[in-house]
């Protein structure tokens, strides 16, 4: 990073180490979610199995958060699972695989 | 702001002078308050005392609830015409915020001069109940929307609502098909409780198909017909029936 920094005008900041890793976290997730509709789209998946995968990835976390694994973050985690486990659940049904 | 019998939803037909009467009576008392507010401003805190009656002349407003992990739903949106946070003349507290949606303009009443006319005047008393009556009425309709409809049917009841509201408030004539939108895809995902990428998703789809474009600041609908199919199964009977929500309403040129 600090190469990509040498290479910029005077005055111009590069985002910090943190924020691009929160930048790319939150990429993987928009990306992600897009590619779990195209998977029900074009049925590959059905609806209720792409649920319960997200349930199986809300309970991990929610372990994950009973252990005091990232206790700060971990509800967070959690709550942007229900996001998408509740937008999910607003595809129609007959999308379904 | 004058109003017509037609605004008052499901009214029984006995009440509709004295609502009206209690309009006119409402905006004495609003009379000189008024105020411009810009986007993004917070009229009321969540869980705050609040002492004040609003209603809104111009611009958009909205009921939310966020929590500490993220999550932030949209309750209600208050368009022209809309007398809100009634709530302040019963309670002390607001548990949500309210929140200035685009540039508007606010006239307030401050809670112990409007008891005192509610009190002393059944024109009053009425259009206030008749306004805790009408939010009844939308988050019934919107808590069916929310367990049953898919996606793509809130989005679809989210536009016809908005724009038969804005015709029977007369900020809008009754053949628009464009029309002011300052939610943002994320504003609009909270509103319909999906993710902004699934709220993205459905954008496009309609703009796809013809059916709505959201850009720019604006709502075009470009085939009503289409749209309310969609709506239909979240409609309550009251928007099934009411010219503005499209039985007589204007189609595609």
């Amino acid at each position: 990073m600090s190469e990509a920094n040498s290479k910029r005008p005077a005055g111009q900041t590069s985002p910090s180490e943190v924020s691009m890793h929160l930048a790319y976290a939150e990429a993987s997730v928009v990306l992600l979610e897009c590619l779990l509709h195209v998977l029900v789209e074009k049925k590959l998946v059905s609806k209720t199995e792409l649920l319960d995968a997200v349930d199986n990835a809300m309970e991990t976390k929610k372990e994950m958060a009973d252990a005091h694994w990232h206790e700060n973050i971990a509800p967070v985690a959690g709550a942007v699972l229900a996001q998408i486990a509740n937008s999910l659940r607003a595809l129609p049904e007959d999308n379904e695989g | 702001m004058a109003m017509n019998a037609g605004r008052f939803a499901l009214h029984r037909p006995e009440l509709v002078s004295s609502l009206l009467r209690g309009d006119l009576k409402l905006s004495e008392l609003l009379k000189g308050s008024a105020r411009t507010l810009h986007a993004g401003h917070v009229l009321i805190e969540a869980n705050s005392e609040h002492e004040y009656v609003y209603r809104l002349r111009s611009g958009w407003a909205c009921r939310n609830r966020a929590v500490p992990d993220g999550r932030d739903q949209f309750i209600l949106i208050f368009l022209p015409g809309d007398l809100f946070a009634v709530k302040s003349l019963f309670v002390t507290r607001h548990p949500d915020r309210v929140q200035i949606l685009s540039d508007a303009i606010v006239e307030r009443v401050h809670y112990l001069h409007l008891q005192e006319a509610y009190s002393r005047d059944v024109d009053i008393a009425n259009l206030c109940m008749w306004q805790l009556t009408e939010e009844e009425r939308r988050l019934h309709g919107w808590v069916f929307g929310l367990g049953q409809g898919s996606a793509e049917e809130r989005l679809a009841l989210l536009l016809m609502d908005l724009r038969g509201r804005l015709v029977l408030s007369g900020a809008i004539r009754e053949d628009a098909l464009t029309f002011e939108f300052p939610l943002t895809q994320v504003q609009v995902g909270e509103q319909l409780g999906i993710t902004p990428v699934h709220t993205n998703r459905v954008v496009k789809s309609f703009r796809e198909r013809g059916i709505a474009a959201l850009r720019n600041g604006e709502v075009s609908i470009q085939n009503f017909a289409e749209l309310r199919r969609i709506a239909e199964p979240l409609m309550d009977e009251y928007e099934r029936s009411a010219a503005q929500y499209g039985l007589k309403g204007p189609q595609p040129t």
